[in-house]
């Protein structure tokens, strides 16, 4: 480089993203300062922008007044710098946490695309990070050190949530958990998540490369300090959040790290052999968790965050019950692990057998053997392990219900009735899902991890905002709004499963039971699965007859899942439309209008097409 | 621009809309003079006190030279203040802002990594050549200001403008060929040496 090129001297771009927004505050605040001109507020979508709060690694963060809901949030936006990079990370984030409602993980409100920047719109929290709180808390006492605990059993708790649904979480540290002066904390910072399902075996030809294995496969960053041995291999699963929790802990006890890095020491050992003043205070049983913890070999580790968190909380379970100030542990979040020690009224109810029952699963397995394709068998054995721990979630998720509802004013009976309803839904949803399997195709072979990492979600039970919905359920006839759900999860599985839905086959009189004004959730659902078989057909109709009607419906509903979903198959519609806008041209006028011929065009990885077009189609799954 | 003088006269005069039709046109290139220069949370504060100064000495300003250059003279002589504010803290060395840079001065302006597009390598190297060649070349690129004008704002003779600014350029190419000899080609190596560097904090 002898010269220096003249345009690069040129006038560098106004500054976007993050560093857009504070030249904007800047701005206003000069304007009113000096000229006493009341300033328009900054915004970013319908947020106005107060101030700075934060930076992290991959964004900046705003607080923010949402004036239609009269709260401040927190905004999140890209650094102007590597700015390509950032946005995949927020929106992989957006998408973490969408399928994600757990009160100790950062609830995720909305998130968009304002003047070209994407951004998110995150529940607000006031009280600093667990860095922060650390630095402020050393531990000197006893009573220190359950202070300390028992702040990260929630943060725990959160991790534990996460897994649950599925993904990993890649970069826990303390400056990653949110505090909130009311008392409220979680678990922020997903922009490297990803599933927990690492073992990624040739993909099927045919099958669409989901969004969890696009982001499976991308190289697992994270921080040094933290990170597992493992994570350095790029190969994290839930364990390696367990290794970083550890980490984690152990500074919060001990006020340093266990060494530098899980490269140049055994941190186990250096756990095993804590200092002096320090393994005075901290009891010999939660020194023994963090050196199991933190063992390098993932295997020699707890089997799950539950576990662990059960190990830290020992002190629970013990006699000794002296300072009963114990602090709040969440039992509830940890689906009823602590309800084990002691027998109640709940014990008895169900058994998780009953869902993936012995007939059920032999259903399952002879018909993916009897399909006779190479990957059946290991597909099956996936569906095992999900199902299996799908239906120990939801026995656990009910007995808690069950002792809540029996607990003392725990919580209302409307709520209690609410939560039972919610969870029986997601009963009928995975049997529905259950007979998709047995009535196997091709495709759904294909679509089996696809089907597997959506599982209906026994977590948003928990979530009040889904609850409201289930006062729908009580403002009609019991019967008829439970065979209209039944048939809407029938066909949704189906969808989910790749199978044929004929909408002539839909039983329409349970459907048209549904009075989308007044039961504005279940209409949300009965317009996202027309729309999506519609949508194999006919993208355009289906966008404007269906998803958009549903994204509507799923906004009034308030559940944010369904809005997250509905906004989801509506992105998609809108992409199979250019695609097709793409695709027909190409083929000259042969195709005209045919609509089966549109679909077939949409299939990816068809006969005869160039690769550019493949990989452009597969970008719009 | 005599509309700008105008402006300035009201304004001096207590017409705050007037001093804030002013600041508008020119908050982006008084915001771009201070952005590369200092760290985030110190760019306001010097905005506002560049258009304080500006009006407090308005009486000064007879219109010889353009509201610009009058405005960049005094927003120069502002990082003046806040650099020998900054050192008096660390040393009582004097500044020599022909030799020192806005990185050797500490005043920490957001970083840029050195591997990005042309225009945020060209950014960085700017941060590491002495100051007064940095606006040197601001103004001679960015805000197309001529020999006179820069001479104002820089209060030198306007006959070494011209040497200045070669010598700026100099000064650039020089950083930029250090900075890719440093860092090779590759961004791969760059991620290398950043983890690395993470691994030693």
């Amino acid at each position: 480089m002898n010269e220096i090129p003249t345009e690069s001297l040129s006038l560098p771009p106004a500054p976007g993203g993050a560093a857009g927004v504070d030249t904007r505050l800047m701005r206003a605040a000069i304007a009113q300062d000096l000229f006493d001109a009341p300033a328009a507020p900054v915004q970013i979508g319908r947020f106005e922008i107060l101030r700075r709060i934060g930076a992290g690694a991959m964004g900046d963060v705003f607080a923010a007044h949402d004036p239609q809901l009269g709260r401040t949030v927190a905004v999140k936006l890209v650094r102007a710098e590597r700015r390509d990079a950032h946005t995949a990370s927020l929106l992989r984030e957006a998408r973490a946490l969408a399928k994600l409602v757990h009160p100790r993980v950062v609830t995720i409100f909305e998130s968009g695309v304002h003047d070209g920047e994407v951004f998110l719109a995150m529940e607000y929290f006031d009280g600093g990070s667990l860095a922060q709180w650390i630095d402020a808390h050393p531990v000197r006492t006893r009573a220190d050190v359950w202070a300390t605990l028992a702040k990260f059993v929630d943060a725990g708790v959160g991790l534990a949530a996460a897994h649950a649904a599925g993904l990993v979480h890649r970069d826990f540290k303390p400056a990653n958990v949110l505090l909130a002066t009311d008392g409220r904390i979680a678990v922020a910072d997903f922009g490297l998540a990803g599933t927990t399902r690492t073992a990624a075996p040739d993909p099927v030809p045919g099958a669409p490369s989901s969004l969890e294995q696009t982001s499976m496969t991308l190289a697992g960053g994270g921080t040094p300090a933290y990170m597992a041995p493992e994570q350095f291999r790029g190969d994290a699963d839930a364990r390696a959040d367990q290794y970083a929790f550890c980490v984690a802990l152990f500074e919060g006890l001990v006020g340093s790290r266990p060494g530098v890095s899980a490269l140049d020491a055994e941190r186990a050992d250096i756990a095993r052999r804590m200092p002096t003043t320090a393994a005075r205070l901290v009891p010999r049983w939660i020194r023994a968790a963090l050196v199991r913890g933190l063992a390098s070999d993932p295997s020699a580790r707890f089997p799950s965050m539950e576990a662990l968190l059960v190990a830290l909380d020992r002190r629970r379970h013990t006699a000794r019950r002296r300072t009963a100030v114990v602090v709040g542990f969440v039992a509830a979040g940890l689906g009823g692990a602590w309800a084990l020690a002691a027998p109640s009224p709940c014990a008895s109810l169900s058994t998780d057998g009953a869902i993936w029952s012995g007939p059920r699963r032999a259903a399952v397995e002879a018909a993916y053997l009897a399909t006779g394709q190479a990957p059946a068998a290991t597909f099956f054995g996936e569906i095992d392990e999900a199902l299996i721990d799908w239906s120990r979630d939801w026995a656990a998720a009910r007995r808690d219900a069950c002792e809540a509802s029996h607990g003392a004013g725990q919580q209302s009976a409307a709520r209690a009735d609410a939560r039972a309803d919610c969870l029986e839904h997601a009963r009928v949803s995975i049997d529905a899902t259950i007979d998709a399997f047995i009535d196997v195709d091709p495709r759904t072979i294909a679509n089996t991890r696809d089907v597997l990492a959506r599982l209906p979600s026994i977590g948003r039970c928990e979530d009040p905002q889904a609850l409201a919905a289930a006062d729908e359920v009580a403002a009609i006839d019991r019967a008829a709004y439970d065979a209209a759900f039944a048939e809407v999860a029938r066909a949704r599985a189906r969808l989910a499963a790749g199978q044929v839905v004929r909408l002539d086959d839909l039983q329409r009189g349970a459907l048209d039971a549904v009075d989308p004004t007044r039961h504005p959730h279940l209409g949300a659902e009965v317009q996202l699965m027309i729309g999506e078989a519609v949508g194999l057909v006919d993208a355009a109709t289906s966008l404007e007859q269906h998803l958009v009607p549903a994204a509507r419906l799923a906004v009034a509903s308030g559940d944010r899942i369904l809005i997250a979903e509905a906004r989801g198959l509506g992105e998609c519609g809108r992409r199979q439309q250019g695609l097709a806008a793409l695709v027909r041209p190409r083929r000259g006028g042969a195709r005209g209008d045919d609509r089966g011929g549109s679909t077939a065009g949409l299939r990816v990885g068809g006969p005869g097409r160039g690769a550019d077009e493949r990989r452009r189609s597969r970008g719009g799954r | 621009m005599d509309d700008d003088l105008q402006l300035l006269r009201s304004w001096h005069g207590g017409d705050k809309a007037a001093g804030n039709e002013l600041f508008t046109r020119h908050f982006a290139a008084l915001r771009r003079f201070f952005r590369n220069k200092v760290a985030a949370e110190d760019g306001q504060d010097l905005v506002q006190r560049t258009l304080l100064e500006t009006v407090r000495s308005s009486p000064t300003f007879r219109g010889d030279s353009s509201f610009r250059t009058f405005l960049f003279t005094i927003a120069r002589r502002e990082l003046c203040h806040h650099i020998r504010r900054k050192h008096r803290k660390i040393d009582q060395a004097e500044v020599d802002l022909t030799v020192s840079s806005v990185i050797d001065l500490g005043l920490s302006p957001s970083a840029f990594a050195a591997n990005q597009q042309a225009h945020e390598r060209i950014l960085a190297a700017m941060q590491s050549i002495p100051v007064d060649f940095q606006i040197t070349l601001e103004l001679h690129y960015w805000e197309q200001l001529d020999a006179a004008d820069i001479a104002a704002v820089l209060e030198i003779a306007p006959g070494t403008v011209r040497t200045r600014l070669h010598r700026a350029r100099e000064a650039l190419r020089a950083r930029l060929v250090e900075l890719d000899a440093g860092h090779g080609e590759s961004g791969a190596d760059l991620e290398a040496s950043l983890t690395q560097a993470a691994l030693v904090l």
